[in-house]
């Protein structure tokens, strides 16, 4: 047998053996309910906010008004929201309905037209019923100068502005941003602790014994860090469902968020390899299960402060700093990524970085497990584990 | 004969500690081995050396001649003392992963497995966890896992260790029909009345040196602590003083003393050529007695 076949058996096991408990279902089930809820809330919650309801004052100007209706359709796209007219007889009736707020904006056509809205609100709506209603005038105007119906067309065939709000999409990409820093923290820091216990058990209960009787310490380390990782990667997979989902069917996605999902699974392999290699060598140090908090401690406080600074400064100087250092780029690179901070060289140093950090993790990682899980008595210090021959 | 496997000067130092101090220690083909001595004597650590979970600071292992390979202990079994196994996976799945992790197929290893487990008076717990078997049933699964790919050689460090005596019963008679079976054996214990009847050849060690090792037989018949009884008086001239000499004597009759590797049938001959004996009985002493007659030598 040889060092891959005997990894290969023991990360299947270890695989096995995870997806048979229910605790790992769960955790699926609630990154794949909250990425579907992720996806489907806002567009939900837009159908509510995304109408306008304009009452028209008709009193006999039935053409006129006719005219500022389609005027104003066709800016519906423009304004990125569906509209329903609402036929009044009178402007008072038009006035109590903008104050009762049942309608957004009320119009009274006719050669002094008037717009009635609620004072500060729905400006951009108020632009938009104002060009249309210059548009009509406009149009009247054109067809009293003797212009056939075709050569006014002509004359207003302009596409009216698209209104992109730069604050909203500012704000999709913060809302990215976190909640991916959120799930990568979480997912490293579960994981991490999974790897760490599941050495310290073996090593506590002798089933470490047995195996490295057969398999090499390397095999028993890099089978325990694939088979948690697969597990990590899978939950991964639950969230990025419902957003493949979304972009298949022609939905659009919240700002920075498509390029950062596809980040973090490049930099979710990296950390798991990181930080998972380092935890399993930590967990071959301690005597009894109990331990492990204490010595994973350092990188679970690691991995705490990474995902506050990556809350805080992501996009400062230290927040690029920490995005390409290696034990902090898994976390803070994709949040970087989604708040579309990074340049192409941050995002090459990092991952140059990181994959030379994987290769050094990987030897030394090998070398204290390999001295740890054969170490009886007291609990084995990291310098020790490192001096050992 | 050339002995299957081989450990010769094997040394292990922890920290100050001596653990191993020249050790050497022989299998022999088809034989059962006793690796005994009291707690801390260093059996565990020779069989964590044999079996490469631990490097020795000096000596070498040999196995079949030449020098032990990762793939000759791939077709070893071994039960470690404090039971290692995964608590949450099914019976029957720990024995085909571990099969398969000595180099069985998924279909050889179910088979060795669930015919080990059938033979081991667990047939039907195949689907059940580990945490939920009784001690006793998480040995024999322990000792099945050694036993899955029908190693060349089986060490099991101190298999009696925790059991009672019916467990005890039952795992010797595995051992020994692994043993008849042509099988070979390595197992330590501390417990050394326990297993006087299972042990063909035994090294004795004692705060890590090997104070006596030997066929078990060929031990005790060269012990001086070994006594023939007889239901009579006997006359010192009857006796032949290079091979006896009288111990004690009172109404029920005599023990005499028989000189190492002297013929206990004809000393009782000597004595049957001047009275009739109607009862007698050959004393020889136990592994406790020649550890102590070790020990005591080697203390003088």
């Amino acid at each position: 047998m040889t060092t891959t076949q005997a990894t290969m058996l023991v990360a299947g096991r270890e695989l096995r053996e995870a997806f048979r408990r229910k605790s790992i279902w769960i955790v699926i089930a609630i990154i794949f309910v909250g990425s579907t809820v992720g996806m489907i809330l806002p567009g939900a919650l837009d159908s509510g906010t995304n109408r306008y309801d304009v009452a028209v004052v008709t009193d006999g100007q039935a053409a006129l008004v006719t005219s500022f209706e389609s005027a104003l359709e066709a800016s519906r796209h423009a304004l990125d929201a569906d509209l329903r007219f609402v036929d009044v007889e009178t402007a008072e009736r038009a006035r109590s309905l903008v104050d009762d707020r049942k309608v957004d904006v009320a119009v009274v056509a006719g050669n002094r037209p008037e717009v009635i809205v609620r004072s500060g609100e729905n400006a951009t709506l108020v632009a938009f019923v104002r060009q249309a209603l210059a548009s009509t005038a406009l149009q009247r105007n054109l067809a009293g100068a003797g212009l056939s119906p075709g050569q006014i067309a002509n004359v207003l065939r302009i596409s009216p502005p698209r209104v992109s709000q730069v604050a909203a999409g500012e704000s999709d990409r913060r809302s990215s941003a976190a909640i991916l820093s959120l799930v990568l923290y979480l997912l490293l820091l579960m994981l991490m602790i999974q790897a760490a216990n599941g050495v310290a058990i073996e090593k506590a209960n002798r089933i470490s014994e047995v195996l490295l009787a057969v398999v090499r310490p390397s095999s028993l380390l890099f089978g325990k860090v694939i088979g948690v990782g697969i597990v990590g990667l899978a939950s991964l997979l639950a969230g990025a469902v419902p957003v493949v989902v979304k972009v298949a069917v022609g939905g659009d996605l919240p700002a920075g968020l498509g390029p950062a999902v596809a980040a973090s699974a490049a930099w979710l392999v990296l950390g798991l390899v990181l930080f998972l290699t380092i935890a399993g060598a930590l967990g071959a140090l301690v005597e009894r299960q109990e331990e492990t908090g204490t010595a994973v401690a350092p990188l679970s406080l690691l991995i705490v402060a990474t995902y506050i600074l990556a809350q805080s400064a992501a996009d400062q100087g230290l927040g690029r700093f920490l995005s390409i250092f290696p034990l902090t780029s898994p976390i803070v690179m994709p949040t970087r990524i989604a708040l579309g901070d990074a340049s192409a060289l941050d995002i090459v140093a990092s991952l140059v970085l990181g994959v030379a950090t994987v290769f050094v993790v990987v030897r030394v990682g090998a070398a204290i497990y390999r001295r740890g899980i054969v170490h009886t008595g007291r609990r084995l210090r990291l310098a020790e584990a490192l001096r050992s021959p | 004969m050339e002995p299957l496997l081989s450990a010769r000067g094997i040394s292990q130092r922890f920290g100050d500690r001596v653990a191993l101090d020249g050790v050497d220690l022989e299998v022999p083909a088809g034989k059962v081995v006793g690796l005994l001595g009291p707690n801390g004597a260093g059996k565990t650590t020779l069989m964590r050396i044999i079996f490469g979970v631990l490097t020795p600071d000096a000596g070498t292992l040999a196995w079949r001649g030449r020098a032990v390979t990762d793939a000759d202990r791939r077709q070893w079994g071994y039960m470690p003392q404090e039971r290692g196994l995964y608590r949450d996976m099914r019976v029957l799945d720990l024995l085909v992963w571990l099969a398969r992790l000595h180099g069985l197929t998924r279909a050889d290893g179910e088979r060795r497995a669930r015919e080990l487990l059938g033979k081991l008076d667990l047939g039907g717990r195949e689907r059940d966890k580990v945490s939920s078997l009784s001690g006793g049933m998480a040995q024999r699964v322990q000792l099945a896992g050694a036993m899955a790919h029908g190693p060349d050689l089986l060490v099991l460090d101190e298999p009696f260790a925790g059991l009672d005596p019916v467990a005890v019963h039952y795992l010797s008679e595995v051992i020994t029909e692994h043993a008849r079976s042509g099988g070979n054996l390595l197992f330590s214990s501390h417990q050394l009345d326990l297993v006087e009847d299972l042990c063909e050849t035994i090294t004795l060690v004692d705060r890590g040196r090997v104070v006596l090792h030997g066929d078990v037989r060929r031990l005790k018949a060269e012990s001086p602590n070994r006594w023939l009884r007889v239901d009579v008086a006997v006359d010192p001239a009857w006796l032949d003083p290079r091979a006896s000499e009288i111990g004690s004597s009172d109404a029920s009759g005599t023990r005499l003393r028989l000189a190492p590797d002297a013929d206990p049938g004809r000393v009782l001959d000597d004595i049957r050529r001047h009275t009739r004996v109607d009862d007698f009985g050959v004393e020889a002493p136990s592994l406790s007695e020649l550890f102590l007659e070790a020990t005591g030598v080697e203390a003088a």
